[in-house]
């Protein structure tokens, strides 16, 4: 018996199928992309749990396909709040657990994952890119970008927009330069280790969470900003797994951040847009997994001549963008198909703008606006507001 | 298997064929997924699962699964506590949820038509801009409607309208052998769904035959006008035969949407009380009694509501400690969970989160002696086999008969718990049918046992027609006593 | 895994969960229970019920021990007030509701009870 099925075998048998993680309680939309998309029990939550009691049971053996079933999931977490059951929230880190047995049986992950578990171990980033370029984001822009011994913040970078999103970076620089705050950013940052844990790869999990955690230490941080979603809940919910927290350290996504900069009225906007509509996607690491709703909304609806309109489906219920648990590295084209259905949410609002607060959704909604010759902007947060600095 | 591997191969090609590649599957997690369901009932593996799209795919498989002579099971969320959609003799699993539209709504002769994969959430926010509503199971909001209605549920307008199957206006099935039927108004009419009409009623030989006689496509059902005024009320008591002797009182009154009766315990079951601890205490008042009203004014209203509290008066001087609040007040203090009671369809998350849920569930007489007696005998059963006396009840069709069923929960992780279970529910089923109680969504077993003791003409009818409909007893065998 | 810690009888489930509920909404009601320090028990004409306040939470149990208010009300009138259809003032002057013992702390229980419905 695996560790993960010993683990939560208890949890394992409360799901009865009743079928409720489906779609959204009391409102009756579609809550479960994977469900959505292959329609078979299996592919649901339940299903999932179910073939985790026929894994413990000896019902079942692990194979190619429930590997694939297991990580088709986005692990968005809808089906947490969702599900009415005693279980509920532990849904997610069920299949979560269930991943690394089955990267211990050497079946998974899935093949594409398997080489950001290489390059993190080699360069500290899942994105084959070499970690002496990890502040490069900040060569040819007109801000200056601190690297102190000691600063009472440390701006968690992260490696999505140290690499692949560098504009966020900047927009971040941008508005910490503004509010004129002690802070510092450091090459020596490692991976936080997200998408190793979302995909069962945990051999270097416990090397990441104490090289970051020493990191921060060594800074002498009081508070911990990341413009990542995916690294904030890392650094908030799965570090404290792994390792004792740093005492009288506050972990804050940037969104948090300015929500508390804007009410002591210490960020003031000196130029305005005009009449701009944008509607905001929650991030399911943001939202469902870190239980941050509100920030956000602050921030946008502080920034002059924005009028937030929001979708159907937002907060708790927010459909997923598609790109988190591995899937967009796993199955491309589904991660679109996800975030595709989001885009014609986004566009029934008829603003101009998708706003979010996460570079994975950003890329996949980009990707699906593309994919769709949708006419809508695609920003993070902080880039449209530091539009107006 | 059912068949060798190459024939196997061969079926699951052509079935292939028929549907594309993706929604055809014989891993084996997908057939031990649809082996079983949240019952006691055993499990017994499919072949195959099939998830069509229309109604000429289903035409194809029907024929190809008379061509090998394979059986069919109807699915689309297998919630119907009977283990009715567990295959018990193999073959194909016919996964009807993505058939899932809401075709019509006929505002004047308030209707709708639907396919097999509608469930009652989407119906319920579909209706939720209209001015008709439809009515709910206290049940989670994804079970199909359709078949509740082909295996005559209960909802919370059943007061009003008897069983679900009471409401069904036409149907159009895809018949054992591969013929498309339609039956009511419809056959004659596309367009017109209005009723079974004049002519001779079929629709009986698909109602409560669970799949073993067609496969319905499309279903109309009533729909009714919202009324702007609605309320809920509670009556907590002990006496057991005045406060029913009320509850028949009430619904025959004509005026009730609908009146619960339950005990303490399941109160208790959905506040979420852990399993086990859902006992009753002494001192509690014993039942517990939810009234559901709505009228078209104000004046309306009042006049019921009126009556209500007049009938309530002839329990409190029997039963001096009963009491009758608002079903919103008391949500006031026992929460979101009691004010579900306002909001159905809901999930009793504390009934479905130890992995087994089940009943014996009946429609019986209204006789007041037969109902205290049959409480008496089922609490006794429950209680030697050990588990929570939840019962759940029903008065349907303005007082013509009544809904006697006991909500169940228990844990499957132990076969002992599994197997006790079966025998609770055998020995309720034989005690309430020695009082005039028939079990709905007719469990196998159960079925079995009814044959063993019913008019054996009535069996030999139902096999005739069985074997006229189905001549290669390729639809859901192994129910009803049909191999 | 969640888990229901309170109390079984039907009484005593709502007074619970009201509590309970109450105490997560409004912080100001939390500090003013977690202060309390009673034991106040509440005779329904069901079965008594007794509520204890203890530095930080309370508990609720149909043992009865120590009582430092005893309020008698019957289940209806008591209902009556959840349902908003009279208030503990009109129940206390109409002798609806009454203090066996405690009445010193009627500001209190009248502050339990109000903010709780």
């Amino acid at each position: 018996m695996s560790d993960a099925l010993t683990k939560y075998k208890e949890e394992l048998y409360c799901c009865t199928r009743c079928g409720t993680c489906k779609y959204i309680y009391h409102e009756y939309s579609d809550s479960c992309p994977a469900g959505k998309k292959f329609r078979f029990e299996t592919f649901y939550p339940s299903g999932r749990i179910h073939i985790a009691r026929g894994l413990l049971e000896g019902k079942l053996e692990w194979s190619e396909r429930i590997r694939d079933i297991l990580f088709a999931c986005p692990t968005c977490g809808n089906c947490t709040i969702q599900c009415q059951s005693r279980h509920h929230n532990l849904i997610v880190d069920i299949i979560e657990a269930l991943r690394a047995d089955a990267v211990s049986k050497g079946i998974g992950p899935l093949p594409n994952q398997k080489a950001f578990a290489e390059s993190i171990a080699n360069e500290h980033n899942p994105y084959k890119e070499l970690h002496a370029d990890r502040l490069k984001w900040m060569e040819r822009i007109e801000e200056e970008v601190p690297q102190k011994e000691k600063a009472e913040i440390f701006y968690f970078v992260g490696c999505t927009s140290s690499y692949r999103q560098k504009d966020l970076a900047q927009a971040t620089i941008k508005i910490l330069n503004k509010l004129g705050v002690d802070y510092t950013v450091s090459k020596d940052e490692w991976c936080c280790g997200s998408p190793l844990m979302r995909t069962g790869q945990l051999e270097l999990v416990n090397d990441l969470v104490k090289h970051n955690l020493e990191l921060i230490e060594k800074v002498g941080a009081k508070k911990v900003i990341t413009s990542c979603a995916g690294c904030y809940r890392t650094l908030k919910t799965d570090f404290p797994k792994y390792a004792e927290m740093l005492e009288g350290v506050e972990i804050l996504h940037i969104t948090e951040f300015l929500q508390q900069m804007i009410k002591t009225g210490k960020l003031r906007l000196p130029k305005k847009f005009n009449a701009l509509k944008v509607t905001y996607h929650d991030p399911c690491h943001l939202g469902r997994h870190s239980d941050v709703y509100d920030a956000p909304r602050t921030v946008i609806q502080a920034i002059p001549g924005v009028t937030l309109i929001e979708m159907p489906r937002i907060r708790e219920n927010a459909w997923c963008c598609g790109a988190g648990g591995g899937v967009k590295s796993g199955f491309r084209d589904w991660a679109v198909e996800i975030s595709s259905e989001r885009i014609r949410e986004a566009e029934e609002t008829e603003c101009e703008i998708l706003l979010s607060a996460c570079p994975f959704c950003k890329t996949n909604l980009q990707d699906a606006i593309q994919a769709t010759n949708s006419n809508l902007k695609m920003k993070d947060i902080v880039n449209l507001l530091s539009e107006l600095l | 298997m059912l068949q060798q591997a190459e024939t196997h191969e061969e079926i699951l090609n052509k079935l292939r064929k028929i549907v594309g590649n993706e929604w055809v599957s014989d891993f084996p997690e997908e057939l031990l997924l649809y082996s079983y369901d949240m019952t006691e009932h055993p499990p017994s593996n499919p072949d195959f699962i099939v998830m069509p799209k229309s109604v000429e795919e289903i035409i194809e498989v029907v024929k190809l699964a008379n061509e090998y002579k394979i059986p069919i099971v109807p699915f689309v969320t297998g919630n119907n506590i009977g283990g009715l959609t567990i295959p018990l003799k193999g073959g194909i699993v016919l996964d009807l949820k993505r058939m899932d539209r809401i075709l019509h709504l006929n505002e004047d002769d308030m209707y709708i038509i639907i396919e097999p994969g509608v469930t009652f959430g989407h119906l319920k926010k579909f209706l939720k801009d209209t001015n008709f509503r439809y009515n709910y199971p206290n049940a989670p909001p994804f079970a199909s409607v359709m078949a509740n209605a082909l295996l005559s549920g209960l909802n919370n307008l059943s007061l009003r309208y008897g069983c679900m199957s009471e409401v069904i206006n036409g149907i159009e099935v895809v018949l054992p052998t591969g013929e498309l039927v339609k039956i009511g108004t419809c056959m004659c009419w596309d367009k017109h769904w209005w009723g079974r009409g004049p002519q001779p009623d079929l629709l009986g030989l698909f109602i409560n035959w669970q799949g073993m006689t067609g496969i319905v496509t499309k279903m109309a059902l009533q729909v009714w006008p919202k009324k702007p005024f609605r309320d809920w009320k509670f009556i907590l008591s002990n006496d057991l035969a005045k406060t029913y002797e009320i509850v028949r009182k009430l619904a025959r009154s004509d005026i009730m949407n609908d009146i619960l009766l339950m005990s303490v315990e399941t109160i208790k079951m959905v506040l979420g009380i852990p399993y086990g601890q859902a006992v009753h205490l002494e001192g509690e008042p014993h039942w517990a009694t939810t009234l559901d009203f709505s009228a078209n004014t104000k004046k309306e209203y009042e006049a019921k509501w009126e009556f209500i509290k007049d009938t309530f008066k002839e329990l409190k001087e029997v039963d001096p400690k009963a009491v009758l609040s608002s079903v919103q007040g008391a949500a006031k203090m026992y929460g979101q969970k009691f004010a579900e009671f306002t909001n159905l369809p809901f999930t009793i998350g504390s009934m479905l989160e130890y992995g087994g849920c089940t009943w014996v569930g009946t429609y019986m007489t209204t006789n007041i002696d037969t109902i205290v007696k049959g409480v008496k005998i089922a609490f006794d059963i429950i209680e030697k086999h050990g588990f929570e006396k939840c019962l759940y009840t029903r008065m349907m069709k303005g007082g013509h008969y009544f809904a006697f069923r006991f909500l169940l929960r228990f844990s499957k992780e132990e076969e002992e718990e599994v197997e006790r279970m079966r025998k609770l529910n055998k020995e309720l089923f034989e005690n309430l049918y020695e009082l005039g109680a028939f079990p709905y969504k007719t469990p196998a077993w159960a079925a079995e046992e009814i044959i063993k003791r019913c008019d054996p003409n009535w069996v030999n009818l139902m096999h005739k027609i069985k074997k006229t409909l189905d001549p290669n007893g390729i639809f859901n065998p192994g129910r009803w006593g049909v191999e | 895994m969640e888990k229901y810690e309170g109390p079984t009888d039907i009484f005593g489930i709502a007074i619970y969960s009201a509590l309970t509920r109450k105490m997560e909404e409004d912080p100001e009601y939390r500090a003013f229970i977690e202060n309390l320090n009673m034991n106040l028990i509440v005779e329904l004409d069901y079965y008594p019920l007794m509520i204890k306040f203890e530095k930080d939470k309370f508990t609720i149990t149909r043992d009865i021990e120590d009582p430092t208010v005893i309020v008698k009300i019957n289940t209806q009138d008591f209902l009556d007030i959840v349902d908003g259809k009279s208030s503990i003032i009109r129940k206390f002057l109409g002798r609806k509701m009454k203090f066996k013992k405690g009445i010193t702390k009627l500001f209190k229980v009248y502050k339990i009870f109000s903010k709780m419905m």
